[in-house]
């Protein structure tokens, strides 16, 4: 059984991470407010955990302005895919194995 | 790092959970486009009808198939960027099926039945559709399909001239606050 994600696994990234994943390839940007109001968030909480993923180049989060307005888009690296999906299928083994 | 299998099932409800809240909101912005277009379809069809009435059963007849064209036109083109999952349109196609639905009708019974019935049917088909909607996209379009149910019934106390006004605004007004609710909630690229 291969180890969980200690980072990915606080409920709040784990979220980030569903959220990030569940957007479809070729549109797998997000607005930092449309991702707040997804996951129920607040600007520092959000802000704090994306910190800590970016540092773990799980997302990417970029600044840019659009009708001059400054703009924050998020988009999970595919190192942060691949983290994502193990962890997850690290989960499944733990109810699995518990079933047996 | 230790997970027990309770703490494991927990987090994968709740990734389950946020997947599906992102897929719905995908899925918002997507019909957005379709419900503001249709609004701005019907308002053209108002319109179209106020100034050539002779014609008006083959305007909301061109309008319904236009209309129909665009939303197979937008689906096609978003489930080919979004890799969309095809069952997600059927409540678009639910809609479409009432307009086309109301538009034969009117279209077959609009030479007989009684002008200011014909034009509160429509409309109110389209907000029972916006009611049957709200079961899945909110509260917010079942509180706009009762809001412009009531609208209907009080545009049926206007004289003939105001009456088409009433309902033209009514109808394509409600399409498009709702696609504007839609974009808000969605994730809009």
């Amino acid at each position: 059984m291969s180890g969980g994600n200690d980072i990915i696994h606080q409920a709040m990234r784990l979220r980030i991470m569903g959220a990030l994943n569940a957007l479809p390839p070729r549109a797998a940007s997000i607005e930092f407010t449309r991702l707040k109001t997804l996951l129920d968030a607040t600007d520092g909480n959000l802000g704090a955990h994306l910190e800590t993923l970016e540092k773990a180049g799980y997302v990417v989060v970029e600044k840019r302005f659009e009708d001059r307005k400054p703009q924050t888009r998020v988009r999970m690296s595919p190192a942060g895919r691949r983290a994502f999906a193990e962890h997850v299928a690290y989960l499944r083994e733990i109810i699995d194995s518990a079933r047996m | 790092m230790t997970i027990d299998s309770r703490e494991a099932l927990v987090s994968l409800q709740d990734i389950a959970d946020v997947e599906r809240r992102t897929r719905e909101a995908i899925f918002y912005s997507g019909s957005s486009t379709i419900f503001i277009m249709w609004g701005l379809l019907v308002a053209c069809g108002y319109g179209a009808a106020e100034w050539y009435p002779g014609s008006a059963r083959t305007t909301w007849l061109v309008i319904s198939l236009m209309g129909c064209a665009l939303t197979a036109v937008i689906i096609a083109l978003r489930m080919r960027a979004r890799d969309c999952e095809a069952r997600d349109w059927r409540i678009i196609w639910a809609m479409v099926a009432l307009v086309v639905y109301g538009a034969g009708w009117s279209w077959v019974l609009g030479p007989v039945v009684p002008r200011h019935l014909i034009y509160a049917f429509q409309p109110s088909l389209m907000m029972l559709g916006m009611i049957l909607a709200g079961l899945w996209l909110g509260r917010f379009f079942v509180i706009l399909g009762v809001v412009g149910t009531a609208l209907i019934l009080v545009g049926n106390l206007q004289t003939e001239a105001w009456l088409r006004l009433w309902m033209a605004a009514v109808q394509s007004g409600t399409l498009i606050v709702g696609g504007i609710w839609l974009r808000q909630i969605g994730v809009a690229r």
